[in-house]
Order: structure tokens, then sequence, then C-alpha cells
């Protein structure tokens, strides 16, 4: 008895993703061949591009899991959490999340905040284009009228705080992914000290590097639509020792901000 | 307004753009005249993506082939999709438009592969509807592409020819008639390439692709091959190729090499190959389009 047309795709879906599942009602080959191995190629197929999508979107995070497991892993991730969309790009997203519950990579917690940090990269490398805002632009600005106004962040800038030294595993890594010899800096990584990581696109290429707490809740406020004046006193409370001109000169090189407003009243 | 964009013309062949090719595109120290692109890589919102394509643009003929709209799906489209391509469409202006006949989508999500369905009445309706949905959201006709199949379907009440003709003339659509596809099925199927495309409703088609296959050799003997396009077009396809641009005259031609993607050069020489069987064939004797 063949299945009723609304009912085809439902069990085709499910067969490809679930290899103990039958082939489907209905699926032949040539021939009267049994059509297992053919119906296999369309399982191998959904499979091995998921896995290779996130592994393209997850190069640093799939070299430190080492390729047994980025194997097993991205193959189990897909079958259990096919993407929503057909946009590929933004496939991954409960990845990380994924990495931190998984009992293979539990004990690594910092596995998940690198897959983050791979997410949030290539949110920049796909965000919007916008002006960067200029130095001298801003250092024409009167400092009363600064105090008030508003950096407005660019689209591209990304903020992720951790608890482990996220931005240098991450440049390390990629580093060593370039073919360099990162044995000796990587015997140097403190894994107890958290960092704060900037990824920003001030050109066409995403840049991530490490930054300090001050800067990290400067950025932030900012981000959350403080003024001037507010995103400076979010910072000074974090971290007395906040430098706002190191800051700001870091902001500005890197393409934090697309432009100030300067907030006036009509 | 003047369209002042570079066009695609009928005996120019074209490959698929990769990224990591721009900068040899761009010197321009080639033949190739057009491009073809996954829309799906160009829906972020700026940054690199869009800024290679905006120049690729300015010097090239651009297609769009489209690879999750699951046309073929029981699902409804998705909107937001259909309203990226739309988008994409007004912004580069492309001179082809295709998509595939095979499904991606279901309930579970988008699976990234592409899945075939039966070919039956209902089935038949439910692709014109969505064909009618995409040429209406898009504002221009699309090009339908012939699947490469490993599995037939019982249910199944017509030919794919057939049900590839009975498209075309419901909904205006033109077909993307893929000779790669067309030589996997048939060896797949045990049935003939020559027949399928001599049944080809000819009349509808906008573009050509070819590609390469690889091979597999199942349990019981029997050959099975994969559509990978991750190398070169093979001789059997340029045979069935050439003997069909004798038949039907000039269309634009695109080599597809998506996996294990080559230099530049040696994707450009496949290129140059088709282009050759292209101008043998021109009436008009190879007019080309100068960049």
């Amino acid at each position: 008895m063949l299945p009723d047309e609304g009912h085809h795709h439902s069990a085709f879906a499910a067969a490809v993703l679930d290899p103990e599942r039958a082939v489907p009602e209905g699926v032949a080959r040539a021939n009267g061949r049994d059509p297992l191995e053919a119906f296999n190629v369309y399982r191998n197929n959904v499979v091995v591009s998921l896995a290779e999508a996130l592994k393209s979107a997850f190069p640093v995070t799939s070299q430190l899991l080492g390729e047994g497991l980025q194997r097993a892993l991205m193959a189990d991730f897909a079958r259990a959490h096919p993407p929503s969309s057909p946009i590929m790009s933004a496939y991954g997203a409960e990845f990380p999340h994924y990495l931190a519950d998984h009992p293979a990579t539990k004990a690594r917690p910092f596995l998940a905040d690198i897959a983050r940090l791979e997410r949030l990269k290539l949110d920049s490398y796909h965000a919007a284009d916008a002006p960067v805002l200029d130095g001298s632009v801003l250092g024409r600005v009167p400092p009363e009228a600064l105090a008030v106004g508003r950096l407005v962040p660019h689209p591209a800038m990304h903020l992720l705080s951790s608890a482990f030294p996220t931005a240098s595993i991450f440049g390390l890594e990629q580093a060593a992914i370039a073919g360099q010899d990162v044995d000796a800096a990587r015997s140097q990584i403190n894994m107890a000290t958290g960092e704060h990581a900037l990824v920003t696109r001030p050109l066409f290429d995403v840049v991530v590097q490490p930054i300090a707490l001050g800067a990290a809740s400067f950025l932030r406020a900012c981000g959350d639509g403080a003024d001037f004046t507010g995103a400076v006193d979010a910072a000074l409370e974090a971290d007395p020792a906040f430098d706002l001109q190191q800051t700001l000169a870091l902001a500005l090189s890197s393409g934090s901000f697309s432009g100030f407003d300067p907030q006036l009243e009509t | 307004m003047m369209n002042t964009l570079p066009m695609i013309t009928d005996a120019q062949a074209g490959v698929g753009f990769k990224p990591q090719h721009a900068n040899a595109i761009l010197k321009g120290d080639h033949e190739i005249s057009w491009f073809e692109v996954h829309p799906e890589n160009y829906m972020g919102e700026g940054g690199m993506p869009h800024r290679l394509l905006t120049e690729l643009r300015q010097h090239y003929g651009l297609s769009l082939h489209g690879v999750g709209l699951s046309i073929g799906g029981q699902t409804p489209l998705n909107k937001e999709h259909l309203a990226r391509l739309a988008a994409l469409n007004a912004r580069y202006e492309p001179d082809l438009f295709s998509e595939h006949l095979a499904w991606s989508s279901h309930d579970e999500g988008y699976l990234n592969d592409l899945l075939p369905l039966p070919y039956t009445q209902a089935t038949l309706d439910l692709v014109c509807d969505h064909i009618d949905e995409v040429q209406e959201a898009i504002g221009r006709p699309i090009l339908l592409e012939n699947p490469s199949t490993y599995v037939v379907f019982e249910q199944s009440q017509m030919s794919e020819t057939n049900f590839l003709a009975a498209i075309a003339r419901r909904t205006g659509c033109g077909l993307l008639l893929d000779v790669n596809n067309v030589f996997v099925s048939a060896t797949n199927h045990q049935t003939s390439a020559e027949v399928y495309l001599a049944a080809f409703p000819v009349h509808h088609v906008g573009e050509i692709h070819l590609a390469g296959h690889a091979s597999v050799t199942l349990s019981d003997g029997a050959e099975l091959l994969i559509d990978a396009h991750d190398r070169a077009v093979s001789d059997p396809v340029w045979a069935l190729y050439e003997a069909l641009i004798g038949r039907i005259g000039p269309r634009p031609t695109l080599v597809e090499w998506d996996n294990d993607v080559p230099d530049f050069p040696i994707l450009a020489h496949e290129a140059a190959q088709a282009q050759a069987v292209l101008r043998r064939h021109d009436p008009l004797l190879g007019r080309r389009h100068v960049a």
C-alpha cells in the first residue's frame, strides 16, 4: 500500500536524518533492485554537506576538537539540529551550546566560547556596510558636546566576555592553522584568566583582538545606547584603571563606531 | 533607463564564481564573459560578499542559481527567502535566474541537499503553484533545472521530461538543462541519456549546465554515479552536449565545479571547451559581448 501523497516528504526527510529507519515506501531502484544503498547517497549527502558547513563556520573550534571528534560531533549535531533556514552562513547558532553540554567536550568549557567567538566573527563578516568613524572627525567635537553625544556602534562590532583566555587561544590557533609554530605560545596560556574579545570589520576582513575590561565595558555601554558620559561611567565602575584615551584610540582604529550622534535637543 | 550592465548571450560559456578566484577574474586576463552564483551566499547584509558581487556585476553577465527554495516541497515556500531573492534580483539585475526541480525543506528543517519527488498530477500542481508564486514574487520568469536522481518512485505517473514540459507550458517558466544530471540519472536508472534528451522540451531551454560526477560500485555490482561537481566534465557528457548543441543551436552554458575547486585557469579551460562547441554551431559565428 503506497503512502498518501501528503506524507511522502515526511517519511523521506525522517529517514534521511535517521539511519535506523527503513527506506520509505515507494522509493525504488531500476529493475527492482534494493534501493537502500542508493537512498544512503541522500543520507550521506545531507549529513556531509551540513557537517562541512559547520566545519567552515567553525574552523578554529574544528582545529581544537581534532579531526575524529570534529567529524563525529558535527555529524551528530547535523542530524539532531538541521538548519531552520537555507542561509547556511547562519547555521550553527546552537553549536556552542551543544559543545557546552556534550559529554565529550564538557571538560573543555572554553570550546563553547571559542565557538561563540567564531559565530560573532561570521556575523561581523556579513554585517551591514557602514562608514567607520574617523579619529579626526571625533577630535573636532568640543568636550561639552562629546559628553552628551553618543558614539554609534558599527554594525560589524561585537564583543565576547569569557571566563577563559578565548581571544588569545583563538589568535594562537588561527596562526597554527596558517602553519605557524605556536607550541611556545600555547604553553604560556593561562586558562584561569578571563578575557574580553573585540570583533570588528574595519575594511572587509574581520579582526579579533583581546581588550581590557574597561574598554569592553565602555564599548558594551555604547552598544546598549548609553551616551558618552554614561559609557565612561560604566567603564570606570567596572574597572577603576580604565584608560579613556587608549580605549578611544583602539576603538577608532579597529572600526568600532560608525558615527557620532550629537543628540541635540530639538 | 538604459541597462548598461553586461548581458549574457546564447553563444557564451560561463563558470561558477568562487571568491578565491576573485583577483584572477577581476584582472580580466581571460575569456569568461559571465558568472553564476548561489543567491543564498549573498543574503547577508553587507561586507565582502556583496562588495565582490557588485564589482563582478559591473564587468560580467550574471546568473543567480538558487538551491534553497524547495520548489518541489510539500511545505509552503519560505516568504522571507522569497523576499530576499526578490531583493537580490532587483539589486543585481541578473540575466538568468534558476532553481531546481527538487525539495530541501520539510518540518525537520532545511536539509541542504536536493531531494527527489515523484512525478504525479498532485506534485505537478504543487510545483506549478510554487513556480507561479516565485515568478510573481521575483517579478521575472525563472529556469527550472532537471535533477540528478539516485532513486525512482513507484508513485510516479509520468516521465520526468513530460513533467518538465507540463511545468514549462503551464507556468511560462523556462528550463535549465543539466546534461551531467541527464547522464547521471540515466546511468543510475539504466535508461538512455540520448532518449531523454530527444524527448526533452528543448524549445524551453534557456541555459545549460555541465559538471563532473563521481562513481561508486554498489554491493550488487551496479555502478551508481553521484552528482559530485568535484572534477572535470566527463567525455560522455561532452559528447551529449556537442550533439545537443548541434541539434538546437547555442545556449548559454555554465561549467559547474563546486567541490575540490581548482585554480581559475583550469576552470576557465573547461569553459573554453564549451565555448568552442558553441562557436562551432553558432550561425552568427560566436558573436561575443565585449566586457
